[in-house]
């Protein structure tokens, strides 16, 4: 087994206050890794769940939801959900979905979460109270993020690169007493991340997907959907020279009236804006900005960088204003912040 | 014998003779009387003043069922990255790439046009009847690319040959068998071999997997691999002078791919189907020696996925189909006993219908052409006896663009040439260059048309000393140390949205030193031999992008510094005893250096009798590997098998 020059945390580590970083780890041959930093301590602690629990979570770790004392993470390319007890990152059990891709998880009651999957043409429900699959409801594409608005789940709904059917690209409506998809709206190609304002609006990110023959001019958009008439109130266009400039990674701050995203830098609007903004707040320089979180506390920024890929990424802070405050090392392709 | 041999094949370069490294390894021929054969990628002699080593058929013969990555790890300081048991197996030579190691077989180039890398477990040793490795620069004589260095398989006529018959069957513990036969028929003027081989190996084991909870035991059951194929070789003996070959090799195998340990199923799948026609002309008289050889290849790669649990699941393919037509033409020509001049010219047409080259929506697949056209030629000179000079110039176009131009030159001088302990030091300087790969060029959306060769000097230097008497006791030892930067080194590098991009990112400073030592004594019935080959080898990355880059300065990830190969065979009358040892310093798994793979020591045991009756031989051995039962992993996470029992049966007429 490949040992690590990582050096383990302190026995008995209580994990609060703070936040958390899902290290993906490399496709098939790597593993994920669980970092966690204190609000106010300038003490890392990495590869903890490997520490505490002697095992490793798997590879391509994509998300964690922390459902009350439990922390649910998805690991792609694992084909398996691990549950943690988010104090300790003790681990609990896991829900196995053989062959699945799954990525992100949202509770949507008490005793029912919904599950994502990258390439199954379906997304999972999970029974909270067995942690166990009671469904897997069938779409029509790569399910990616969710939302809960009212009595109703939204999921964005993609194609992946190789994926030559037609159409797909859309934004699915969910009755959350039945699990049955309802309603589907068409979105510009490639919907990819999803966020909820204060009025109740949904923002969808669309990277544009690549230039083919049924995507001829990749078109990346921010749009934002009234889930009461379930139809694109605003749309902002984005430019694109290629591939290498997709957006990514929508984001809101902690009143839900401003938004983020990465498009090679750090850009923000407001809810009410008209345009979207000429000039980044961060800018990246010389590095490659892969993963972005807002604080829920004060709205500090954090940017991950995975720098090659094959190494251990950092953590980069700033203020509400992109002013750097921090940067931290952390594990091999940090993707996601998760804040308690 | 062989030397006899060696001397009529080249007895127009006697004096190459005397220095020529691949005598030192006729010292260790063994009893065995082989008949006189001819070696034909061996016709245009070797470059002197440059490293090459062969394996000779003998050797060639204890490994009938293994790959030419089994045969490559006992015997070379090439390092083989391996995906678990009948996975991938891709080379690093001196710290290099898996696409800077080339293959050729009979003189014809067998990196897959695509990947531009070979997977050397889809050769079977049984097929080939030598293996020449060209170290460095040694390997610009049959083409570019070789920044590590060459691999030859090249296969051997004995015209003397009326009939041989060769069969043989290994079984192992792994639930594997592998079945190889073969049949040689003919005459003064025409000879044919028909080679046929047939590998179904389940590779199922079990193993402790420590990365999930409680360490439980897990079978290593999605590793399966049938792979099959046959080989005609006929040779024509039109006069002293001409020969006429042709070639027919089809392979097919299949294999499931093996999952990470993080996952209890497996969930994909891949092919791999070859055709290689082949044709050469030789001819050979009053000092010129020219031939012609031309090769059309096929390959076909498929690989399947299943992305979902249903009973019908969901599965993503992918399909790639390449076309090659090869052209060579390799001729030396001695002016006088001290001057041989060489030259030659190779053409390849590659043309690629793949579904990885195309946006998605339409027809599916895409085609892509490419043109090379290279022109080498070059003096090998020998003022004195104990002197020589190897030039050589290549010059590569690639659809109609100038590569750079690439100079080799090397010197040898042999110290004491007839002294009990011969000694000799070669030095030499070449430039190589690697073109990107057709997938580099056009993988869909990422491939990246712009992109630099990767380049660079290499720097050799060799001792070389080996005894010279007519004592029972022979001995030999070699040390190279070598020095080479490579630039625009080629990454596929994450660029957004989980896609790979490859970039020119890194400048690679490898450099190292290698140490052969073979030793053998021989008496009567008994016969020892010691072989020992250690090597160090420092490759690492001089440059970085982005500026928290932890890489620089680090070793390449999954390239070892220290590796050592070795063996001890003892034979006694027909009965035969081999201690087969590699050791493998750790191999870091991030760039960073930051996780590492920690050394590893494998440790196999052969025991085996021959018998005859009448004209019959019989060779019956058992085999051990890895006899410590030791665990390890060439790719993280991948497991390896531990103790392997394997036994086999060989017939010969």
């Amino acid at each position: 087994m490949p040992i690590s020059d990582t050096a383990p945390p302190k026995n008995n580590l209580i994990l609060e206050d703070g936040l958390f970083v899902l290290n993906e780890g490399n496709f098939d041959w790597g593993h994920g890794t669980l970092s966690h930093k204190k609000y106010d301590s300038d003490t890392v602690n990495n590869e903890i769940y490997k520490a505490v629990n002697d095992f490793e979570i798997g590879n391509v770790a994509q998300s964690m939801t922390i459902i009350g004392e439990k922390g649910y993470i998805c690991v792609n390319n694992s084909g398996r959900i691990d549950i943690i007890e988010a104090k300790t990152s003790k681990w609990l059990g896991r829900i196995e979905i053989p062959k699945s891709s799954p990525r992100y998880l949202l509770p949507i009651s008490n005793t029912k979460a919904y599950v994502t999957d990258l390439y199954a043409d379906y997304f999972y429900v999970i029974d909270l109270k067995e942690d166990e699959v009671i469904k897997n409801v069938r779409t029509s594409g790569w399910t990616e993020k969710l939302a809960l608005v009212d009595k109703f789940a939204y999921i964005t709904q993609t194609r992946t690169v190789y994926d030559n059917r037609k159409g797909g690209q859309l934004l699915l409506k969910i009755d959350i007493a039945t699990d049955d998809i309802i309603d589907s709206l068409a979105l510009p190609y490639g919907p990819i991340d999803l966020v909820v304002d204060k009025n109740n609006m949904l923002w969808v990110l669309s990277n544009g997907g690549l230039s083919s023959t049924n995507n001829p001019k990749p078109q990346p958009a921010i749009c934002q959907i009234d889930p009461g008439c379930f139809c694109i109130k605003k749309q902002f266009n984005l430019d694109s020279e290629n591939y290498l400039s997709m957006p990514s990674r929508l984001r809101i701050n902690k009143e839900k009236d401003r938004i983020y995203y990465l498009q090679k830098d750090v850009f923000s609007f407001s809810i009410d804006a008209t345009s979207l903004p000429k000039s980044p707040i961060i800018y990246k320089e010389k590095r490659l900005f892969y993963g972005l979180g807002i604080s829920p506390r004060n709205n500090d920024i954090y940017v991950t960088d995975a720098i090659d890929y094959v190494q251990k990424g950092w953590v980069f802070k700033y203020n509400e204003m992109g002013v750097k405050l921090d940067s931290f090392k952390v594990g091999v392709i940090p993707n996601e912040l998760i804040f308690q | 014998m062989r030397i006899r041999l060696l001397y009529k094949l080249v007895s127009i370069n006697l004096w190459l003779i005397l220095i020529s490294p691949q005598v030192y390894a006729q010292v260790f021929d063994t009893t065995t009387v082989l008949n006189e054969v001819e070696i034909v990628g061996a016709r245009i002699p070797e470059r002197i003043s440059f490293k090459s080593t062969t394996i000779q058929k003998e050797q060639i013969d204890q490994y009938l069922s293994a790959s030419l990555g089994e045969l490559l790890t006992l015997n070379t300081p090439i390092f083989i990255k391996s995906y678990g048991a009948g996975g991938t197996a891709t080379p690093s030579f001196r710290g290099t790439g898996a696409s800077h190691t080339q293959v050729y077989w009979n003189g014809i180039n067998l990196n897959s046009p695509m990947l531009g890398q070979v997977d050397l477990s889809l050769f079977p040793i049984a097929f080939t009847d030598e293996v020449v490795v060209n170290y460095g620069g040694s390997s610009l004589l049959y083409g570019t690319g070789g920044l590590g260095g060459a691999i030859q398989l090249n296969s051997a006529i004995n015209w003397d040959n009326k009939r041989a018959i060769m069969a043989s069957q290994t079984v192992n513990s792994l639930q594997n068998s592998i079945t190889n036969m073969s049949i040689s028929v003919g005459n003064k003027s025409v000879q044919s071999t028909t080679k046929l081989f047939y590998k179904n190996a389940q590779n199922v084991f079990d193993f402790q997997n420590p990365i999930q909870p409680g360490t439980p035991t897990w079978t290593n059951d999605h590793s399966a691999q049938l792979q099959y194929g046959f080989l005609e070789e006929i040779a024509f003996k039109i006069n002293d002078y001409n020969q006429l070959k042709f070639n027919v090799w089809y392979q097919d195998s299949e294999r499931e791919l093996v999952p990470s340990m993080d996952k209890r199923e497996g969930d994909s799948w891949q092919g791999d189907t070859s055709l290689r026609l082949f044709s050469a002309w030789n001819y050979n008289k009053n000092k010129f020696n020219t031939e012609v050889s031309g090769a059309y290849i096929i390959d076909n790669i498929w690989y399947k996925k299943a992305l979902n649990n249903d009973e019908n699941p969901k599965l993503s393919t992918s399909e790639s189909k390449s076309d090659q037509l090869q052209l060579h033409q390799r001729s030396s020509y001695q002016l006088n006993s001290k001057v041989l001049i060489r030259g030659g010219w190779d053409y390849y047409i590659d043309k690629i219908n793949s579904s990885n080259y195309e946006p998605t929506g339409t027809t599916n697949t895409i085609a892509v052409t490419q043109h090379t056209i290279d022109i080498y030629g070059g003096i090998d000179y020998q003022p004195t006896n104990n002197l020589s000079v190897s030039f050589l110039l290549r010059q590569e176009w690639i659809d109609g663009d100038t590569k750079p131009i690439l100079p080799s030159l090397g010197t040898e001088f042999s110290i004491n040439p007839y002294s009990k302990a011969v000694s000799s030091i070669k030095l030499n300087v070449s430039k190589n260059f690697h073109a990107p790969s057709l997938n580099d060029r056009y993988w869909y959306p990422v491939g990246n048309p712009d992109l630099l060769p990767e380049e660079g000097w290499t720097y050799e230097a060799t001792y070389a000393l080996h005894s010279n008497t007519k004592s029972a006791w022979q001995w030999s030892y070699e040390l190279t140390a070598f020095n080479s930067i490579i630039h625009n080194w080629i990454v596929w590098k994450p660029a957004i949205s989980n896609l790979w991009r490859p970039e020119n990112l890194k400048k690679v400073h490898s450099r190292g030193v290698e140490q052969v030592a073979e030793i053998q004594y021989q008496k009567n019935d008994w016969k020892v031999q010691l072989f020992t080959s250690l090597s160090f080898v420092k490759s690492e990355n001089m440059e970085a992008a982005d500026e928290l880059d932890n890489s620089v300065g680090k070793q390449l990830i999954y390239t070892p510094v220290g590796s050592f190969q070795g063996y001890l065979q003892i034979n006694y009358k027909k009965l035969y005893f081999i201690v087969e040892q590699q050791a493998y310093g750790k191999r870091y798994t991030q760039t960073d250096g930051s996780e590492y793979l920690p050394p590893y020591y494998l440790t196999n045991l052969c025991l085996g009798k021959q018998f005859t009756f009448k004209k019959n031989h019989f060779d019956v051995k058992a085999r051990v590997e890895n006899i410590f039962n030791y665990h390890y992993q060439s790719v993280a996470r991948k497991p390896m098998p531990g103790r392997v029992y394997q036994l086999s049966f060989t017939y010969k007429l």
